[in-house]
């Protein structure tokens, strides 16, 4: 039946949508089910095209067939319509799971780094470069004095205890140059320590 | 989204606590930073500039003379002991005594608290308990009342709900905000149930227009 | 709902009966029969996306020639499926909160919303209403029972650790009769007490 190919495709969407529930991750793109939807939609307007001609060629029973090709006709087209829908509706979901790949997690580690580009269609890892680009140049453009992907939880103290998880050599900071030691504490003012904290080198107690 | 899921519904407590430590609230200064009118020397090097806030206040304390800043900079004199903070009227046992009374009197309806205090209680319990006359275990277990018999009360109020408003009348911003994604969500499926009946009631010969038609 | 809400697309493609009320040759593949026409008063399931607008166009198209004695009906009509039978919405009125929604359907209210602003069904309307203010009731119960667990080892990060109180059997239970639009109104709100829950207690 026309449209099931279509159906698993919308149910693998799902599935993405309920992994994306907490965490931003993305299943291999299904080339193979997007091809079969394609030649479906393919074959289905070959379906229609041979339709149309069917309605030029006049015939005994006018009103007859008519009506039978009208019909015919439009459960055609509405199975294309549905196929088109599912294909647009499964790729604009990867689409805006991509787009919150590249904006990052604002309160937590960045995730660019560990984003895995191999579950992804060669257009997708495009897209997923040209709107990172596309972040970059706004954030450097007029707002380069706010860090746009930071931390989105309002600061409460201008010093905080952090612990520090991994090895990082030493960092300068107005106060002084901090050693940091895999499981030291340091009492450091909020915002120096920020970007630290967003990277994953350190963790606010 | 640029906005990551769990904000794009209703705000976080975090950031409700940062919108109420913006309100003003009395303190009692332990240093004086205001200058005397005649002073020649003009170095005034304890004059600060504050972007966001008036910035008379902190530039005029007086010792032991109260006046009234903002929350996020009494916080910060209160953490370097330079001032102590006087609880607002309304957090004291005798004033939340008697709005639990309220609470428990008159069941459909809450009780004129200021739409922080669920905020201002617990912030100042963390950061200035010493600074009440009154134990801050009582308090504490005061709020603790006030805020069950409220929720309770919601729920029931929550049975009103219909497609065109709900009307709950004093409640708090951190009350409202816990409830806000799920009385929208609802309500925006009980509208759309209604107007879909609506327009096809219109389909009938009955030329009304509608005009909340949004589905 | 939207064009590409995955939800609505679910929706869409669960199957409801429908009676054709024409010859149509060509398509047998509706019923699992190429190459066979589909007969007059045949009953089919097919998927709401096809039904529908099958429903509503009409099949006359005489150009200029009104035939009447025939009125322009519609290539299907659609029949009531089981998921809106008496028999459903007797239960509906019984006891609104213990009824199994996602056995039904788990698309009930979309679907629902759609057999509505089809059929100018204000009665029909008017119980699924009520029906969505009663279970919203006992969702609201369940998402706000949110208990809080106090850490006691001494290298915690955080002192407080906020557990969803769907602990006892009953209340899972109810859970798992959620439909879609239900679940999903389950989490945010769950999310949003647990969230100020956490907040209340942290140091």
């Amino acid at each position: 039946m026309y449209g099931d190919l279509a159906n698993k495709l919308i149910l693998e969407a799902k599935r993405t949508q309920q992994l994306n529930h907490n965490s931003n991750q993305l299943p291999m793109y299904h080339e193979d089910l997007v091809r079969k939807v394609l030649r479906e939609v393919t074959q289905l307007k070959n379906t229609t095209d041979f339709l149309k001609e069917q309605q030029q060629l006049p015939s005994d029973s006018a009103i007859q067939n008519d009506k039978v090709l009208k019909c015919q006709y439009f459960v055609t087209l509405l199975c294309m319509e549905r196929n088109k829908r599912c294909l647009l509706a499964y790729q604009k979901l990867r689409s805006d799971v991509l787009k919150s790949l590249a904006w990052g997690s604002n309160d937590g580690p960045l995730m660019s780094a560990t984003v895995d580009t191999n579950g992804l269609s060669h257009m997708e890892q495009e897209y997923l470069k040209e709107y990172s680009g596309l972040i970059t140049e706004l954030k450097g453009g007029e707002w380069t004095d706010i860090d746009l992907s930071g931390s989105l939880t309002p600061p409460s103290d201008v010093f905080i205890d952090v612990r520090v998880l991994k090895d990082a050599g030493e960092i300068q900071t107005e106060y002084g140059v901090f050693n940091l030691i895999k499981d030291s504490q340091f009492f450091v003012r909020q915002s120096d320590v920020e970007r630290l904290i967003q990277q994953g080198y350190l963790q606010k107690i | 989204m640029s906005l990551p899921k769990h904000l794009q519904e209703t705000f976080s407590p975090e950031e409700i606590q940062f919108i109420v430590e913006n309100e003003p609230i009395k303190i009692f200064p332990r240093i004086t930073t205001r200058q005397r009118v005649n002073m020649v020397n003009k170095n005034a090097s304890q004059h600060w500039k504050l972007i966001t806030t008036d910035d008379w206040a902190l530039n005029n304390m007086v010792a032991t003379q109260s006046t009234t800043v903002v929350l996020w900079i009494a916080l910060l004199l209160k953490q370097q002991s330079k001032c102590s903070i006087v609880a607002p009227e309304w957090l004291t046992v005798r004033a939340l005594d008697r709005h639990i009374q309220y609470e428990k009197k008159n069941t459909d309806r809450f009780s004129e608290l200021p739409w922080n205090w669920l905020v201002l209680a617990r912030i100042l319990f963390n950061r200035a308990p010493e600074d009440f006359h009154d134990p801050v275990h009582e308090l504490r277990s005061r709020i603790q009342d006030l805020r069950e018999i409220r929720q309770t009360k919601v729920l029931k109020g929550l049975k009103y709900l219909n497609e065109s408003h709900l009307q709950l009348d004093n409640l708090s911003l951190l009350e409202i905000n816990e409830l806000r994604p799920f009385i929208v969500d609802i309500m925006d499926k009980l509208r759309e149930i209604h107007s879909a009946a609506v327009v096809a009631g219109n389909e009938d010969g009955n030329n009304e227009e509608d005009d909340f038609d949004f589905s | 709902m939207g064009y590409y809400d995955i939800d609505d697309i679910l929706a869409d493609s669960v199957e409801i009966p429908c009676k054709f009320q024409h010859d149509i040759p060509g398509l047998g593949y509706l019923e699992n029969n190429p190459g066979k026409p589909v007969k007059k008063n045949a009953k089919l399931e097919l998927p709401l996306w096809l039904a529908r607008i099958l429903a509503i166009i009409d099949g006359d198209t005489n150009e200029g020639e009104l035939n009447q004695d025939e009125e322009s009906v519609p290539f299907v009509e659609l029949l009531t499926p089981d998921m809106f039978s008496p028999k459903v919405i007797n239960a509906i009125k019984a006891d609104p909160t213990s009824l199994d929604l996602h056995a039904i359907n788990s698309y009930f209210y979309a679907l629902a919303l759609k057999w509505i602003s089809l059929f100018s069904d204000r009665e029909f309307a008017d119980i699924v209403t009520t029906l969505l203010l009663e279970r919203s009731q006992a969702i609201n119960n369940h998402a706000s029972s949110v208990s809080v667990e106090f850490k006691s080892s001494l290298d915690s990060v955080r002192g407080t650790q906020v557990t969803a109180g769907a602990s006892n059997a009953a209340a899972s239970m109810f859970l798992l009769t959620l439909d879609e639009f239900e679940k999903k109104v389950y989490k945010k709100s769950h999310e949003s007490y647990k969230e100020t829950k956490k907040w209340m207690f942290e140091k």
